[in-house]
């Protein structure tokens, strides 16, 4: 059974459609890039897919249920976004007490070791930490959970690249033993792209992508070489971006590059490289908007 | 029903603004009254009654409301539902007015045994509010309760839903109703009938059945109100 079903989901707010009939389905047990610019719409589909706010029109099931006050399927899920705000009067130590028994599958020695390897005070009010010390309470609640659905938005605001690096640790050591569904939307791609297994790409409310992460890679690569050269190969593919430096081309192209087609680069004297997730991401969203 | 007390827990563990608070201003109160009453040489009789129990319920309302305000994004982050978070403080807030009833009738005895605490005042025994039975003391104790923070908890969510322009446009639809209502029973010459049916109320019926009506009324609008809000 899929964890999260969408058929031509949309949600406007006013004038504004910030999901325009998107579709896709979630399968159980990987670990998901929520991709896209500011304002593409990711936080919105978070907040549709864990029962926060409803839909416009279109379906959505979360394990075969409507999300909407469900508390069956949303006991199922946590949802750690940048935004969370607590109560003035709380304390670390409230919200873990909490959170403790709110959520069925509950680490708690879990909780406590990831609460001491991000130096989180106990007994500070949550309204005085610093923006990364939030943040790794939200980490620390979001892996505790170990949720069957576990949604990370922008989860590493404020934090160092010490704690970042610790949490994507964490998470894919945690992973490895107690494997479950994970959400990670990010802007910093290149940080997550080994941990991300399938992306999913959200341009201006439409879904543009939704590709295994490999195939993603592999469909993407940068040519470089004498202008003419490049051109010609590039007319069997898609261009995505092309920057001539004197005679020299370097042009991203989109499609399938098998032996032969790198064969018949090597003869034309190009050079093909291959570009990292975010590379590619960037491309696919520039040449969507200059299309435009 | 454990869910419930789960999620009740999230407006009684930071327990110092939700118990703290209330029972510590009404206490500078009493306290403030006792100075002021016992440094008048000669109180008239009758003239030894206080209204500063009023404080208790004016701060509960606010803790009511703001409760609201705080504790349900935070809920709705949680994973809870709108319907259990409402469930939840529904309990808490009825479990409150019960339990403040039953202190403050404590609060009563002690205050009859010990003379009006020595100089006759008279902070619990309100007249007219003080009744002799015990079980409908506590009733009168603790129905504004109800009242006051099942309206303030309506309030609240209708904010919660609608924002401040909604919150502000209900509050001056209010204000045109109940203006219209009062010139029209003004032109009509109501007011003396409508005086009329309020004394002829039992104390009862004032004290506790009208007010439990209204505040049951405000809680099921909240509940219906809170279930398409979103934080």
């Amino acid at each position: 059974m899929s964890v999260v079903a969408a058929a031509g989901l949309t949600k406007r707010f006013g004038e504004v459609t910030a999901l325009d009939d998107v579709t896709f389905t979630l399968t159980g047990d990987k670990i998901y890039g929520l991709l896209g610019r500011n304002g593409a719409g990711k936080t919105t589909l978070m907040q549709l897919i864990t029962g926060q706010n409803s839909g416009t029109s279109g379906d959505l099931m979360l394990f075969g249920e409507r999300p909407y006050e469900n508390e069956r399927v949303l006991s199922r899920v946590v949802f750690i976004k940048e935004s969370q705000t607590y109560p003035t009067a709380y304390q670390v130590r409230h919200v873990l007490s909490l959170a403790k028994r709110l959520f069925p599958n509950w680490d708690e020695d879990f909780a406590q070791s990831l609460v001491d390897d991000f130096d989180l005070p106990r007994k500070r009010k949550v309204r005085k930490l610093s923006r990364g010390m939030l943040s790794a309470l939200g980490v620390t609640i979001g892996l505790a959970a170990r949720a069957p659905l576990t949604f990370f938005d922008e989860p590493y605001l404020g934090l160092d690249a010490v704690a970042r690096q610790l949490f994507y640790d964490r998470l894919l050591a945690d992973y490895a033993e107690n494997p479950r569904t994970v959400v990670l939307s990010t802007h910093l791609i290149d940080e997550v792209a080994d941990l991300i297994e399938h992306v999913l790409l959200l341009d201006r409310g439409k879904l543009l992508l939704d590709a295994p992460s490999d195939e993603l890679r592999g469909e993407v690569v940068e040519a470089s070489g004498p202008a003419a050269a490049v051109d010609e190969f590039a007319a069997a593919h898609q261009a995505l971006h092309r920057e001539q430096l004197g005679g020299a081309v370097r042009a991203s192209l989109r499609g399938s590059f098998d032996d032969a087609e790198r064969t018949r680069a090597k003869k034309l004297g190009i050079d093909l490289a291959p570009v990292s997730l975010q590379q590619a991401v960037v491309r696919l969203t520039t040449e969507r908007t200059n299309a435009r | 029903m454990t869910r419930i007390l789960d999620v009740a827990r999230m407006h009684t563990i930071a327990w110092v603004s939700q118990l703290a608070w209330p029972w510590g201003i009404m206490a500078i109160s009493l306290g403030v009254n006792l100075l002021i009453f016992a440094s008048i040489d000669e109180a008239a009789p009758g003239k030894n009654t206080t209204g500063g129990l009023v404080s208790i319920y004016i701060v509960c309302s606010i803790v009511a409301a703001t409760s609201i305000s705080q504790v349900f994004p935070f809920a709705l982050g949680m994973g809870v539902t709108r319907r259990t978070f409402y469930l939840a403080t529904v309990l808490v807030n009825v479990v409150q007015a019960v339990v403040y009833g039953v202190l403050l009738y404590l609060l009563n005895l002690i205050e009859g045994a010990t003379g009006g605490f020595g100089i006759q005042l008279r902070f619990f025994r309100i007249p007219y509010v003080d009744v002799d039975n015990g079980l409908l003391q506590i009733a009168v104790y603790a129905v504004p309760f109800l009242f006051l923070n099942f309206v303030s908890v309506f309030v609240a969510v209708w904010y919660v839903r609608f924002g401040m322009n909604g919150l502000f446009g209900a509050g001056a639809a209010l204000i045109l109703v109940t203006g219209l209502l009062v010139a029209l029973i003004t032109w009509q010459g109501w007011f003396g009938d409508i005086w009329q049916w309020l004394s002829s109320q039992h104390q009862v019926s004032l004290l506790v059945g009208w007010p439990a009506l209204i505040a049951a009324v405000a809680a099921l609008g909240g509940m219906a109100a809170i279930r398409r809000a979103n934080a």
